[in-house]
């Protein structure tokens, strides 16, 4: 298989160069997707891929300007297949399943978003708006982020994220990125989401479980300040608990979760933008009653 | 075996620069890495204290004094969290168990031994560096002493040698407990390998060590004399240093006077008056205040006279009352032009000094008596 002239096995066994597929027969791009301060389109040989990650980042679609390319490709022989994903820096993964390079361009688009939007402090949490400031919900991978932003945003809440809280340390204020959420395979607690993508996109999906962000309710659209702060813990049969969390343990417990906390005077920006800020450690394991749970103290970030 | 030392009070340790840090009401938030600790205010006052190379014990001692805390309990507690800082990289252990001498440009002063017969005098935990302008005297005392010493003096104080090989100028002792068996140990103080200050009173010894160091910094115009002054609040007679000390100040403060701490007395010459203790060091003697009451007291000893500028009555000897005998029964062994000065300018201010022959209390207690009704 040919691209642009050259064997694509070639380009990926050796130094990339993107631009000679970009253009190329037989391949296409997403329209521009604004990933907080970056643009990015898709570039991939397979209209099916592409339709899904419009589907799936409708909210951030923007118009014009220019976009750093994605590619996400295959090569070789129908029985011998790779699929692969590339950026202009070269190859990020070679694999033979459809679903791994999936996954894999989407770790890529995601990070990329956070590494090309340094102006904002970031942290791995999800938010979600309610009354007009942004519930957070800082925590590492498992402790229940997107599920318990999910029944937040089916309880009412706008949905701001479940990866990435993106924070403009000047105006103190949440970003809205409205990334798809990544259910993995929904609790039943959830309502069903009424999105299904056609077959030829779910074999992309597979079981990554992400949902448009417009599917699973509102997805923010303005800045907004920070009411309060939830660290979740997901723990299976757990009794629901939320207890406040002094000061220093919630700077402690954002920071934690806070990225490129080595760039001087971040640690500080954060007290700062915690500085009054009511903070909790949410136990759970069951997702209606942490709703409920944040539904509580999300009334006191309303009061500020 | 994991190799690692053992962590008390005598290991040195430094506070690693951490990345980032938050001070807030109840403790910090460090980033170190990717690592946050949250220290609470005790952890954090051990982390803080520790920002350059310092032992344990100092930062126990330091401590006690900041928070009016029993320095036992301190040191147990500050061992115990630098541990655990150690533990989670927040702390380092410094290499090496003994710290280097400071580095200091000006001559360790010696004052020269008195006596022959007192053998090499004690060994010291530490020698604390004093800096009295003309050059460095070394302190010889314990840990706590030390710790105490350099708190007091504040600047002065330029650093600590460890484990002292060269006798130092002046050393303080101070039993913690009652001696076993038939003497009793009391508290003292080390002039060289020389005892010039036996007391039951800790206080007194840490007193008389820090006017011995004000002996040194005597300005323009004053004079040293190794002599006692004895009286009341309104003026003093200088007596030389009597052989039983404790008892003639016994029988002084039954007459109602009061003696000085020290054996040295700074005299000014402008007039006849007499300089004693150590308030021109403008010394913050609480951490000593702290350590003398910990350690051990025997009663009997009576106050000492306060510090403080007084006129004097009278210079009592026992030869002829002339500048001779003044000098021959005063004169500091201490040989040090900074204490001296210019041997006609001693003898010109020892002129003017009113001197009488003879030393008894009686006399004393007449000379003040006169002196109060001619003032």
């Amino acid at each position: 298989m040919t691209v642009g002239g050259r064997a694509v096995e070639a380009m990926v066994d050796r130094t990339w160069v993107p631009s000679e597929i970009l253009g190329a027969e037989g391949w296409g791009r997403t329209a521009s997707l604004g990933l907080l301060d970056l643009n990015v389109a898709v570039h991939s040989d397979d209209a099916a891929v592409l339709g899904v990650v419009e589907e799936l980042f409708a909210p951030l679609i923007v118009v014009g300007g220019t976009a750093q390319a994605v590619l996400i490709g295959s090569a070789g022989a129908e029985d011998d297949r790779c699929y692969f994903v590339a950026t202009d820096e070269g190859i990020v993964v070679r694999t033979p399943a459809r679903t791994i390079a999936f996954a894999h361009l989407m770790f890529e688009l995601n990070q990329r978003a956070i590494t090309h939007s340094s102006a904002a402090l970031r942290m791995h949490a999800a938010a979600a708006v309610v009354d007009g400031r942004a519930v957070v919900l800082p925590g590492p991978m498992g402790a229940g982020k997107s599920t318990l932003v999910a029944g937040l945003v089916q309880r009412g809440f706008a949905y701001v994220t479940d990866e990435v809280v993106a924070i403009d340390p000047a105006r103190g204020v949440v970003r809205p990125y409205p990334r798809p959420c990544s259910l993995g395979v929904p609790p039943a607690a959830l309502a069903p989401i009424p999105w299904s993508p056609g077959e030829a996109a779910a074999q992309y999906l597979g079981a990554s479980g992400f949902v448009p962000a417009d599917r699973l309710g509102v997805p923010a659209a303005a800045d907004v300040p920070i009411g309060v702060v939830v660290l979740p813990t997901y723990e299976p049969n757990a009794m629901t608990t939320i207890t406040p969390l002094d000061p220093m343990a919630l700077l402690a417990g954002v920071a934690s979760h806070t990225f490129a906390l080595g760039t001087p005077g971040t640690l500080a920006t954060l007290a700062t933008l915690l500085d009054g800020v009511p903070g909790f450690h949410l136990v759970s394991g069951d997702l209606d009653e942490a709703v409920d749970g944040v539904l509580d103290v999300a009334r006191l970030g309303t009061r500020r | 075996m994991s190799g690692v030392a053992p962590v008390d009070a005598t290991t040195w340790v430094y506070a690693p620069e951490p990345s980032q840090f938050v001070a807030m009401a109840d403790g910090v938030v460090i980033a170190s890495g990717t690592e946050i600790h949250t220290l609470n205010l005790a952890a954090a006052s051990v982390w803080a204290a520790c920002e350059e190379r310092v032992q344990l014990a100092r930062v126990a001692d330091q401590l006690a004094v900041e928070f009016s805390a029993d320095p036992t309990v301190v040191r147990r507690d500050v061992v115990a969290a630098a541990r655990g800082l150690i533990d989670v990289g927040l702390l380092a252990v410094a290499a090496g168990e003994v710290a280097p001498p400071p580095a200091f440009s000006k001559p360790l002063l010696q004052p020269a031994p008195a006596c022959s017969a007192c053998g090499p005098g004690p060994d010291y935990e530490h020698a604390v560096l004093v800096d009295v302008g003309a050059g460095v005297l070394a302190i010889g005392a314990d840990d706590q002493v030390a710790s105490a010493l350099e708190h007091a003096l504040g600047d002065r104080a330029i650093g600590r040698i460890d484990h002292p090989e060269d006798r130092p100028a002046y050393g303080v002792v101070l039993p913690s407990a009652p001696s076993r068996g038939p003497m009793t140990e009391v508290s003292r103080l080390h002039r060289g390998p020389d005892v010039v200050l036996r007391s039951r009173s800790p206080e007194r010894v840490l007193d008389a060590v820090l006017a011995q160091i004000a002996t040194h910094l005597i300005q323009p115009g004053e004079m040293v004399l190794e002599a006692m002054s004895v009286g009341r609040s309104d003026a003093v007679v200088v007596v030389p240093i009597p052989k039983n000390r404790v008892a003639f100040e016994r029988a002084a403060a039954r007459a109602g006077l009061r003696c000085a701490d020290i054996p040295s007395t700074i005299l000014a010459a402008d007039e006849p008056t007499v300089v004693t203790g150590a308030a021109a060091l403008h010394p913050d003697r609480r951490a000593l205040a702290e350590v003398a009451a910990a350690r051990h007291h025997l009663e009997g000893e009576p106050d000492g006279l306060a510090w403080g500028r007084y006129r004097v009555a009278s210079v009592l000897v026992a030869g002829p009352p002339t500048v001779a005998s003044v000098l021959g029964e005063m004169a500091p062994s201490v040989a040090s032009e900074t204490t001296h000065g210019d041997l006609d300018e001693v003898v010109a201010r020892l002129r003017a000094l009113p001197v009488r022959s003879g030393i008894s209390l009686a006399t004393v207690i007449r000379m003040l008596d006169d002196g109060r009704r001619a003032g």
